[in-house]
């Protein structure tokens, strides 16, 4: 058994904000919690670098806009929220990428029912509540000048803005794995 | 359809599917290792399903009224693959007439590979299998580079299709304490939960769904819709 | 507004595996010549070595119990796309803590590969002479765990990455992982 920890480190790629549609597919209970479907505004939300760096780890830095996608989420009765995501985004250069991850949103103590219920609700409009997100995102591409991106696990650290408990808006950084 | 027995199978028709699908992302696609991945969406505006009438199925399950509504939303990111074989994986959102939401979630594949052609190359290399190896790799990559470049699908513009549906339909809500008051969920939640015990079916049996999909001529990559028969299997029940 | 500062970030350390590995199939994937699969497993018989611990000797993490253990079944395939410097990851394990309480996860992941990983696959299982007998590569993974224990319950609201190492015995196949789990805080 190891007495020491191997190096770690977490290498930022982009980050995005991204808006969702008001349109949600509230599908219900279901064992486990309840399933709801939530969409990206597709082709508004913006991919950026946060220092503006024009490059990173050798390559070009990813700048674009993602075209859509959803979250096919699961509130779970023990306040957690699971995600289920699949993103398509596309490069200022008109790159495609392709990306998929799980991830997980913590609502906080009976978290779970004030997003449920219909009242008491979580965050307002004069005071929204923040919460933490966690994703593990790989991306898939076949521009040659993105290729470096698929060798990554990703790992993204995010918040996302819930007002009468309704999700409208997340804001995230994403890293690729390193040691 | 009707009730069928695959061997110690039986499937049940449930309810179709017709819905017209669009290649998003300008038809662009993404070619990596496996293959090539393109995304298409189900149409809501130009959807419909619907349960045949029962003289036409006649083998119904007790318990299923049918179901007649609009597919919400859906879409696939499909992977073509460098053997020509198209490998989808995507989700359904159906919307029945009273307002219930049901998630669909499937996997299948379609052979772009034409059959006669497999056929003949078995006749022509029947004692060579190093020859058949060889065409067989020819025509399955060949129907690749073919469909990425548009060509018609052999004037094909419709081929049958198999996928394996995995169904999510909304219930009462679920509580470990028996008696709880189940008055504190939002109505928009609940607000359908006189009519989830009609869907309750789907999450209860693994299902198929037969058909076929529909191409565009001339589009690369083309798909232009789906019809769809889904079958509820069950073992068969002991004589 | 696109924001100018990044958001908080953290890594918080839990608990350490290792893992002794057979290989249980090495196959092409029939998505075409440019993939070659193999699956891998927990050796037989291996849980007294498939060891859970905290690397750091602490009792506690995250003002929880610090989780110790042994690996109870892991399973895992490696898929490395021809041309590509890199193979993708994904497993399942099922980690049994000292107290009997069960964590299942499924996980993704990537190792980080050079040159010999090509000739490794594209020469099956045949030895290649540049290939050294004995050789680690970086492993990343990212997972949730789940549990039905009230003990463990707070382990399901994290993120969980994984930095690790696999080392490749001779013919190239994976004959140990060890990772260092963390979750993800702010």
């Amino acid at each position: 058994m190891r007495s020491t920890l191997f190096d770690r480190d977490l290498l930022y790629l982009f980050s995005y904000d991204v808006d969702l549609e008001m349109r949600r597919e509230e599908v219900g209970f279901v064992p486990g919690g309840v399933r709801v479907n939530i969409f990206a505004k597709p082709n508004e939300t913006r991919l950026y670098n946060v220092a503006r760096e024009r490059s990173m780890l050798g390559a070009k830095s990813i700048q674009g806009t993602i075209l859509g996608g959803g979250d096919f989420a699961l509130i779970r009765s023990d306040d957690i929220g699971v995600l289920d995501v699949q993103l398509l985004m596309e490069t200022d250069d008109g790159a495609l990428i392709y990306s998929t991850y799980r991830g997980v949103f913590s609502a906080g103590p009976r978290g779970f029912r004030r997003l449920i219920s219909e009242k008491p609700h979580l965050g307002s409009e004069a005071h929204p509540f923040e919460g933490l997100v966690y994703i593990a995102p790989r991306y898939e591409t076949a521009d040659p000048r993105y290729a470096w991106i698929m060798q990554y696990q990703c790992a993204g650290f995010g918040r996302v803005t819930v007002v009468d408990s309704l999700v409208r808006a997340g804001t995230f950084d994403i890293y690729a794995m390193d040691g | 359809m009707s009730e069928s027995d695959i061997g110690d199978i039986t499937s049940d028709y449930f309810f179709s599917i017709k819905a017209g699908v669009s290649i998003q992302a300008q038809g662009k696609s993404i070619v990596g290792p496996a293959g090539a991945r393109l995304y298409f969406a189900f149409n809501s505006g130009t959807s419909r399903v619907w349960t045949k009438p029962r003289a036409d199925t006649p083998g119904r399950v007790s318990g299923w009224e049918g179901f007649e509504g609009t597919v919400l939303s859906g879409g696939d990111f499909a992977l073509l693959r460098l053997d020509g074989v198209f490998q989808l994986d995507g989700r359904l959102t159906l919307k029945s007439r009273e307002g219930v939401l049901t998630d669909a979630k499937y996997t299948g594949m379609i052979d772009l590979v034409d059959s006669a052609r497999i056929a003949r190359a078995f006749t022509e290399h029947e004692h060579d299998r190093k020859g058949l190896t060889k065409a067989i790799h020819t025509l399955e990559a060949a129907a690749f580079e073919e469909y990425m470049r548009g060509k018609p699908l052999s004037a094909r513009l419709e081929l049958p299709i198999v996928l394996s549906v995995a169904f999510e339909a909304a219930n009462t809500p679920w509580t470990n304490a028996p008696g709880e008051d189940l008055s504190w969920p939002a109505k928009r939640y609940v607000a359908h939960e006189k009519d989830f015990w009609r869907y309750r079916l789907l999450m209860r049996r693994p299902f198929v769904a037969a058909g076929k999909i529909s191409f565009e001529q001339n589009l690369p990559m083309g798909v232009s819709g789906m019809e769809l028969d889904f079958l509820g299997l069950s073992p068969k029940a002991a004589s | 507004m696109e924001r100018t500062q990044l958001l908080g970030r953290e890594l918080s350390y839990l608990f350490s595996f290792d893992m002794p590995l057979v290989t249980e199939a090495s196959t092409r994937d029939p998505g075409g010549p440019l993939y070659a699969t193999r699956v891998h497993s927990l050796a037989p018989h291996a849980q007294a070595e498939a060891k859970v611990y905290n690397a750091l000797g602490e009792q506690r993490t995250l003002g929880e119990p610090a989780i110790r253990g042994h690996v109870q079944l892991a399973d895992q395939r490696v898929d490395y796309p021809t041309g590509h410097e890199y193979a993708l990851l994904q497993g399942r394990i099922v980690i049994c803590t000292d107290a009997g309480d069960l964590l299942e996860a499924s996980y993704t992941g990537s190792l980080s590969a050079e040159d010999r990983w090509q000739l490794l696959m594209a020469r099956g299982n045949a030895a290649h002479p540049r290939m050294p007998e004995r050789f680690e590569t970086k492993a990343f993974i990212a997972t949730r765990f789940d549990t039905a224990s009230t003990r463990c319950r707070w382990l399901v609201k994290c993120m969980c990455l994984g930095y690790g190492r696999v080392s490749f015995g001779m013919p190239g196949q994976p004959a140990h992982a060890s990772f260092d789990m963390y979750t993800m805080a702010s």
